[in-house]
């Protein structure tokens, strides 16, 4: 009896162990999502939110982008945008805080791809975003253009798709 | 006192209720339940809830339906059928529209009015309208459907519609009927 609760106590601390190595080091597919989770939600804000945490909120987003980027946001009903530095993006992400009073960006579904190299990754993720609270949110689909640099998973470009053609 | 009385235990009837007479038994059933459902709701129905008005009155916000996966299997999609199309990315979000064009045929709209090959096609199902959608021919390839929604009181640009693949884009059949 003492081996089998020895035993059963072993596996529970591999599979605790796994689940930690998981945590801190994980895949790069996980990294990503994570990495794009965590900048949806710094996309985010309520109307109540105060005026220094969305500037550091913004701040914050603008870590998650190369310097040099090529972002083109063709969203059916909104002006078509590019954006070719951080810092354009930036101020734009700044205007759309005082054109709409609240947004919630999340990514329902997002699939990785890692380069062979494990250097550059594209993800393909569904964008929804949620504008003042309105009962029709906007769907689009993205396509993300990621690479490593500094161990950190950057986005350097930025598409939007189309599925109905 | 002639009443026995068991601490701690339950009494036999909510024993026999929960659990049923042969536990075992019990078991086996609860299993098969779950099985099914796994299969059912993994492979064969999505569950789904509207959102947004695109195919109002006919489904309207909020209402829940499913999504049959396995419709077009042995069959055709037909012009009527309300369906769901899959974003690249996953599931989770899907489009729920209505196919109004067949592969081969040439879709259009004028003054609100769709036609087929040219030939206005009578829509039973929109209640609501506009006068303003225009959409010049678009002719349809092999395999590929033109989808759209019911609610064309709304915008042309607000409305998302435009062709759907059958083998990466459409998912399957909605099973419940909306308002007719």
């Amino acid at each position: 009896m003492k081996l089998v609760t020895r035993l059963v106590l072993l596996v529970v601390l591999v599979a605790i162990g796994y689940w930690l190595w998981t945590v801190f080091f994980p895949n790069p597919q996980k990294a990503i999502r994570n990495r794009l989770v965590k900048a949806a939600r710094l996309a985010s804000f309520s109307a109540g939110q105060g005026n220094i945490s969305r500037v550091a909120a913004i701040e914050s987003l603008g870590n998650y982008f190369t310097e040099e980027i090529e972002i083109k946001v063709d969203v059916p009903n909104y002006e078509s945008h590019t954006f070719n530095r951080r810092d354009e993006l930036m101020q734009a992400a700044m205007a759309a805080h005082g054109a709409v009073s609240s947004l919630k960006v999340d990514f329902p579904d997002i699939k990785v791809d890692i380069d062979p190299g494990q250097q550059s990754a594209t993800a393909e993720v569904t964008l929804r975003a949620d504008i003042n609270g309105e009962k029709d949110a906007v769907i689009q689909e993205l396509r993300i253009y990621l690479k490593k640099a500094d161990g950190n998973w950057l986005i350097y470009r930025l598409d939007t798709l189309r599925t109905l053609h | 006192m002639d009443g026995e009385t068991k601490t701690g235990s339950f009494p036999s009837w909510f024993q026999t209720l929960v659990i049923g007479r042969r536990p075992k038994w019990t078991l086996v059933r609860i299993a098969i339940v779950v099985l099914t459902t796994f299969v059912l709701l993994e492979f064969v129905l999505i569950p789904i809830r509207v959102t947004g008005v695109s195919m109002a009155p006919t489904y309207e916000n909020g209402g829940i339906n499913f999504i049959n996966r396995l419709s077009y299997l042995h069959s055709k999609p037909q012009r009527g059928d309300v369906v769901g199309v899959r974003l690249q990315a996953g599931e989770h979000l899907m489009y729920m529209k209505r196919i109004v064009g067949l592969p081969g045929e040439t879709i259009a709209f004028h003054d609100g009015v769709l036609f087929i090959d040219e030939q206005p096609m009578p829509e039973p199902y929109v209640k609501y309208t506009s006068r303003t959608w225009q959409m010049a021919p678009i002719h349809l390839g092999p395999n590929f459907y033109y989808v759209v929604g019911d609610n064309r009181s709304m915008n042309f640009e607000d409305h998302y519609q435009g062709k759907a693949d059958l083998v990466t884009g459409i998912v399957g059949k909605v099973i419940l009927k909306g308002k007719s």
